[in-house]
Parts: structure tokens; C-alpha cells; sequence
């Protein structure tokens, strides 16, 4: 069988790493350093300058911004870098081309979200942005933001790096000889 | 060499290729007998079979319109698929069998209101052979010699679990997926992509087993990316003629001697409703009003425990780890119907989105976070059989063919409820008995995998629309060769049942064509 040739690889892509080990091959792959206080204390730290390179085809700057931030709201990992959260704009932004009414239905949302903080949406403290989404919950828009952002996050592979989800295993030889049994903390 | 048929000559025709369909034309072509099979989806090389889920899902999956009322996920009421071999693509290949007492499900179980619950028109030791030779066929893990799989890290915190609250009927379980190789087909490697497809082919599909077997015969034909419309018959009421729709677009008809439908429950159901004429103006074999009703799809929940310490419950089989210590006959439990407790993983999208269904913000992040410290197990139980649980046809709206699309209704009995707040219960125990730091169920988030009823076999013909052959009582060369036709649910995975109810079929069927009635 094909498979059998890659059996014997080395597992490479193993997760159990030490955290130093860790640490160094996060920020490789992009993120920040875990725990870092910069990330921590602000949900996003991107400028609108820098939203305004994104090139995106449906999204401005402004709105691009806002669900960079309400991706990093949604299912905010400290360890993640921005850029991750704004593939999720990149892809809400694909979606447009496909979804004639998805343009409308955002700036509806947005325009609701910035009346409920006073305005600013990115000026606005993250107790009060939580609020202003909590009162969108049950809607249109935030049910498609939900999912939207969970397939472009959870789909994404450095958030499975972050997570311990290894991706396709087949050319590694599955996980027979790379630990598909290798719990070690149940006593027997 | 796979055969050609002219559409004038009268052959069986085989609706679907999964585990009923392609199994019964094996069966049937091994004989001599002349099959075309048509299947609504296309025919995927193996190189296109990848570890995606979601890159597969859009391979297979069956996505024609269908709407849904009651207790179902609207818009996606169950989770099939249009492909050649069927769901047995995406399957996980558990197949234990139904247990005897299942097969008398109202005799034993007695009178429950609510409920069309018979007893199965055969007996456990009617169908013990043919499950003897489906186990054989599909190798299935336990019997027969066969060894079973080694166990994975969710396994073995089920099983450590399991043991601690006391249940003793803990293994891997039995399923139609290779320890080593066998039968031309590969060794599982524990790659941890069961729905996705196997690409060694270690889990058993029809794709490439029984229809290259058959179209080795020469008296087999699969026409892929053939969507059925119609069963017609001729003025005797007999079924002659099989309408369908060819991949270019045409309409199309074949001849035939016989017709077996094995579309999995829901199209099965709407192909025989959608086959009305003059002189069954409510359906194809449908005097009983029966078909489409009796829909059954077991009770189906998750139990998602955060553990102390990494699981990776990624890496390996998915449902190779079971619990049956719950699965018999149990009064005292306040409720009938038995329960399976099986090792199930998740990706970690499928996690977000039905952990907790409108889960988000920091507390939940963190559990995502820590992907791999969750184990999982997803529990079966029975569900009963309720007249109004049913399969009907859209009124206004079509698909893509010009068919009226299928409505599914179903809503849980109370007896369900009851067994599914008993079955989360246990399942819980389970793991806080390993110290898990929080436990979380998925209820009620999974559309139907397991699809049962919808043209039931039984005794008496105002109560059901098959025989105990599968032959349907109203057309006597019309056969049902899918879930449909359970009688009840039992609470085990329905395809080594359905398999073995196809391999009886056939033989029934090769009888019939001996014997020169069909
Ligand atoms: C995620 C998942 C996991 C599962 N795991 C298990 C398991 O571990 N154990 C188990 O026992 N079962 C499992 N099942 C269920 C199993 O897949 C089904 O029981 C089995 O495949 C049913 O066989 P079938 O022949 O009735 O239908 P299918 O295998 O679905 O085949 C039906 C075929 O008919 C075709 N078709 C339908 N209508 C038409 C038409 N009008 N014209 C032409 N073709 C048509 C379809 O395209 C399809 O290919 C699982 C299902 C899912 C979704
Ligand atoms: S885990 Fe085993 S059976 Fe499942 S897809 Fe991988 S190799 Fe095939």
C-alpha cells in the first residue's frame, strides 16, 4: 500500500513539546509570545493604516477593523497573532462576492453594535463591545459571524498548532507508531 | 469487465450503490444475474480521498435540498451521502449486531403509547447466518478470527472510566475496519479520518469492494451520477421501467425485472411517494399509507469530557471503543430501549460550533484551547417508532432534478427523553470519575446518521409496505434493500443489519429469478 513507505517517518509534527520548545515554535510560526501583556490587554492591536493594505473587494477599513475585533471577541486566543483573526475578515470578504445581501446585513450589524457602544466601535472598552455583541446574539448576522469565524479559525492550520489538532496524518503513517496510544496518565 | 446493457433489456435494477445497494448487486451479479445500479453521485478515485474533513465533506456529501420540522437541524435533517459507495464513505464502520430481544420489540417491550412498535416479521436466528457472512464479508474486528483493533487514548479513557463506575462489556468493538491486512484491502494505520474516507481502504466501503467485485462478474453495470425519478409499472402493476436523469443532463429510461431501492431511508421514502400513478395515486406500494412513516433515527448525543491531563483524541479509529454493560432490556432504568456508549473524536471546528451551539467568548476559547485534553464518546440509544415521525413531499418546492423535495418531521417520544437524561448521566460518570475538569454534553446538535422505518417490514400489510423478504407487499417485484426497512431501531449502528438483510435478499431474490417469477 502506498502508506506503508511513510510509516516509518519520524513523528514530525508531534505536539507535547516542552513550553520553552514551545514558546519558540509559536512565535516561527507567527503567533505572539503566549501570555504577552500588549496582546492581552487590548483585543486588537491593528491600526487602520494597516487595514487599509488588507485589499479587500466588499470590506473597507473601518469594517474590516470591527470584525477583525469581533473575531478576536468571539474566540479570543491570547497567543494568536492578529493576522490570523483578520483571515477571518479575508474570508467573511470572499464570502461577499458570493452573498449579494451579506454587505448589508454586516453594516446593519455594525451600525447597531457602534450605536450600542456610542460610536467608536474600536474606542470602546472590551466590557462594552462584549455587551453590544450579547445583544446581537440571537440574530442573522451574528449567527453567520459565529460560523463563519469558527470555520476560518478552526480550519486554520496555526490555530491547530495552538490547539493540538495535527491535520492530515496519512503521510506521516497515521498515528500507529506515532501515538495513537501513548497516554500516560491513566493509572492502570 | 464491467457489463453493458442495452435500456431495452429487462435487468435488476439496483437504486444506489452504498451499504444496502451495493452489497445486494454483488450478491446478485456473483449469481449471473444481469444488475444495472444506478447512483445519483459521482465516482471518486481513491486519489481524491484525503485527511480534510472539510475539503470531503464537500466531496460526498449528500446536499440537494431537504427541509425539516420537529426535533432536526432545519435545512440538514440528516447527514448522507451522493457519492458511488454511499455513506459507506463516510461511515465509521462500527457494526455490532442487533441483540435477539430486538428483533420482538413490542412483545417485549410491550404496549407503549404513542408508539407503532410490532415485532419484526423474523427472528434474530432467521438473520444470525446472514450476519455470520456480512462479517465475513465487510471483516469485521471480533468474529470470525478476526483480532481486534489495539485501542486509541480516547479509548482508553473510556474504558479506565467505564471500568471505575463499575460496567465490565468494554472492548474495541466490532468494526468492518482492517487490524492487518486482508482482502486486498490495507492495515489501519490510525490516521484518525474515518468520515473523511480511508485512503488505504482499511475501513470497508462499497466504492471498492463489492462494486468492482461485481463489475468483475461482467453481469453488472453501475451508471454513476444517475439521479433516479421515478419507478413506473405496466398495466399488471408491475414495475418495468426505471425513469432517471443522466449526468449530461437527459432524461433516460431502463427496463427492468425487478427494482430495488436502497437510497438510504429519506430517498428511498420519497422516490417510492414521488412514484405515484392512477393506480397508486398515494405512492408506489404505498396502500398502507405507510411509506415515509415510522421514521427512526436512534437518539444520538455526545459527551465531551475536559481531562486532566492530553488525550490527542485526533490520532486513530473513531469508533473503535465501546461500552454495552447499558444496551439490554432494563425496565428499572424508567424507560425500554437499550444504549450504546461509543469513543467518537471531533475536529476541533466541530467542536466549536456544537459544544456549547451558541458558545463564544474567552471561557469558551479556553476550553477550545485545550483540544487536546478533550475525550469524547457519543451515546445510541433506541428510538421508537411514532406514525407521525415521517417523510412527506414538498408541496411547492423542487430540486435541481425537478423533484418535489423531501420534508422530514420528527419530534423525540417521551420513552427517548427518559433514556437519553439517563444515558448523559452515565456518560458523565464516566469521565468525572477520571477527575475531568468539566464535562459537556452536545445534545440535539447532530443531524441523523442512522436512518430507519420509512418502509417497514412486518406481517400484516395495513401496518407496513415490505414482507419479511424486503419485497414490498403491493408490487411483487418492487424490493426495499435499505434502513428503511426496520421494523424497529434496536440500539446498535443499522449497516451490518441492513448488509445482512441485503445478503438474505439476494438470496430470496436469486431464488425467485431460479424459480423464473422474476
Ligand atoms: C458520520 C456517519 C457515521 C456513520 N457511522 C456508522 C457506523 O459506524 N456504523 C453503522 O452501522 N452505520 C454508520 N453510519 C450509517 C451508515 O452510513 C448507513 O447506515 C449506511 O450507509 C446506509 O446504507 P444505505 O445503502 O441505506 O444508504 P447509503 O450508504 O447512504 O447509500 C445510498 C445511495 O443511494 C443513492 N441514491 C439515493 N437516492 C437516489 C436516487 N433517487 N437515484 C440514484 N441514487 C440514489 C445515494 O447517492 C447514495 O449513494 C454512519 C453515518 C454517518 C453519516
Ligand atoms: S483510522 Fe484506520 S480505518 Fe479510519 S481512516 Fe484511518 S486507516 Fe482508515
Amino acid at each position: 500500500m502506498k502508506a506503508d513507505g511513510v510509516a516509518s517517518m519520524p513523528a514530525a509534527r508531534r505536539t507535547n513539546l516542552e513550553p520553552e520548545q514551545r514558546r519558540e515554535f509559536l512565535k516561527l510560526l507567527g503567533f505572539a509570545a503566549a501570555g504577552s501583556a500588549a496582546v492581552l490587554s487590548h483585543p486588537l492591536s491593528l491600526s487602520a493604516s494597516e487595514a487599509d493594505n488588507w485589499n479587500l473587494a466588499g470590506v473597507d477599513a473601518e469594517l474590516g477593523l470591527m470584525l477583525a475585533s469581533i473575531a478576536r471577541l468571539l474566540f479570543p486566543h491570547p497567543e494568536l497573532n492578529d493576522s490570523v483573526y483578520v483571515q477571518v475578515v479575508r474570508d467573511i470578504d470572499a464570502d461577499m462576492g458570493q452573498r449579494p445581501d451579506l454587505a448589508k446585513l454586516l453594516q446593519n450589524m455594525a451600525a447597531t453594535l457602534e450605536q450600542q457602544v456610542g460610536g467608536d466601535w474600536l474606542a470602546a472598552s472590551v466590557p462594552e463591545q462584549v455587551q453590544a455583541l450579547k445583544s446581537i446574539e440571537g440574530g442573522e448576522a451574528f449567527f453567520y459571524l459565529r460560523n463563519r469565524t469558527i470555520e476560518s479559525l478552526y480550519r486554520n492550520p496555526l490555530v491547530w498548532q495552538l490547539v493540538g489538532y495535527e491535520g492530515s496524518s496519512i503521510e506521516y503513517g497515521g498515528y500507529i507508531n506515532r501515538g495513537f496510544d501513548d497516554i500516560d496518565w491513566l493509572d492502570s | 469487465m464491467s457489463a453493458s446493457f442495452s435500456q431495452e433489456q429487462s435487468v435488476v435494477v439496483v437504486i444506489g450503490s452504498g451499504a444496502g445497494g451495493g452489497v445486494l448487486a454483488n450478491a446478485l451479479a456473483q449469481r449471473g444475474i444481469d444488475v444495472v445500479c444506478l447512483e445519483a453521485g459521482r465516482r471518486l478515485d481513491m486519489s481524491e480521498i484525503v485527511n480534510d474533513e472539510a475539503a470531503m465533506f464537500g466531496k460526498f456529501t449528500w446536499l440537494d435540498p431537504r427541509e425539516s420540522s420537529g426535533q432536526t437541524i432545519p435545512g440538514f435533517p440528516a447527514w448522507t451521502c451522493k457519492t458511488v459507495g454511499g455513506t459507506t464513505l463516510h461511515w465509521t464502520a462500527s457494526c455490532p449486531r442487533m441483540q435477539a430481544h430486538e428483533f420482538k420489540a413490542r412483545s417485549t417491550y410491550g404496549a407503549i403509547a404513542d408508539t407503532t412498535l410490532e415485532d419484526w416479521p423474523l427472528a434474530f436466528d432467521d438473520i444470525a447466518p446472514y450476519y455470520s457472512a456480512a462479517e465475513q464479508l465487510m471483516g469485521v474486528t471480533g468474529t470470525h478470527g478476526i483480532e481486534r483493533l489495539p485501542g486509541n487514548n480516547n479509548y482508553k479513557v473510556l474504558e479506565a472510566g467505564a471500568r471505575k463506575v463499575g460496567y465490565r462489556q468494554i472492548d474495541t468493538n466490532n468494526v468492518a475496519i482492517n487490524p492487518t491486512p486482508r482482502d486486498g484491502r490495507g492495515a489501519c494505520l490510525q490516521t484518525g479520518f474515518c468520515t473523511s474516507g480511508c485512503v488505504v481502504q482499511a475501513k470497508w466501503s462499497t466504492l471498492y469492494t463489492e462494486i468492482p467485485r461485481a463489475e468483475q462478474t461482467g453481469h453488472f453495470e453501475l451508471r454513476p451520477e444517475c439521479m433516479v425519478t421515478r419507478i413506473a409499472h405496466d398495466d399488471s402493476g408491475r414495475a418495468n421501467e426505471v425513469h432517471y436523469i443522466d449526468a449530461g443532463g437527459t432524461p433516460q429510461k431502463q427496463k427492468a425485472s425487478a427494482v430495488c431501492v436502497a437510497g438510504n431511508a429519506i430517498e428511498t421514502a420519497r422516490l417510492l411517494l414521488n412514484s405515484s400513478s392512477d393506480r397508486f395515486p398515494t405512492g408506489l406500494a404505498n396502500s398502507s399509507d405507510q411509506v415515509g412513516r415510522n421514521y427512526m433515527r436512534h437518539m444520538i448525543a455526545g459527551v465531551v469530557g475536559r481531562m486532566p491531563g492530553e488525550v490527542n483524541i485526533h490520532r486513530g479509529a473513531h469508533q473503535a471503543g465501546i461500552i454495552k454493560d447499558e444496551r439490554g432490556y432494563n425496565p428499572d432504568r424508567g424507560f425500554v430501549g437499550g444504549i450504546l456508549m461509543l469513543t467518537v473524536p471531533f475536529a476541533p471546528e466541530i467542536f466549536a460550533k456544537f459544544l456549547q451551539p451558541n458558545g463564544w467568548g474567552p471561557e469558551y476559547a479556553d476550553i477550545l484551547a485545550h483540544y487536546n485534553h478533550l475525550a469524547a464518546m457519543l451515546i445510541h440509544g433506541e428510538d421508537l417508532p411514532q406514525a407521525s415521525n415521517r417523510i412527506t413531499l414538498h408541496e411547492q418546492k423542487v430540486d435541481g432534478y425537478g423533484l418535489p423535495i423531501p420534508v422530514v418531521h420528527y419530534e423525540e417520544h417521551p420513552n427517548t427523553a427518559k433514556l437519553r437524561e439517563y444515558a448523559l448521566a452515565r456518560g458523565r460518570s464516566v469521565y468525572e470519575a477520571l477527575g475531568a475538569k468539566d464535562v459537556y454534553d452536545m445534545v440535539n446538535v447532530f443531524p441523523a446518521t442512522h436512518n430507519m422505518g420509512t418502509a417497514r417490514m412486518g406481517s400484516d400489510r395495513k401496518t407496513s409496505v415490505c414482507n419479511r423478504w424486503g419485497q414490498t407487499h403491493d408490487v411483487d417485484n418492487l424490493f426495499v434493500s435499505d434502513g428503511s426497512l426496520f421494523t424497529s431501531a434496536g440500539c446498535e449502528n443499522p449497516t451490518l443489519t441492513i448488509v445482512a438483510l441485503a445478503l438474505r435478499q439476494a438470496d430470496h431474490i436469486a431464488g425467485r429469478v431460479g424459480r423464473g417469477e422474476l
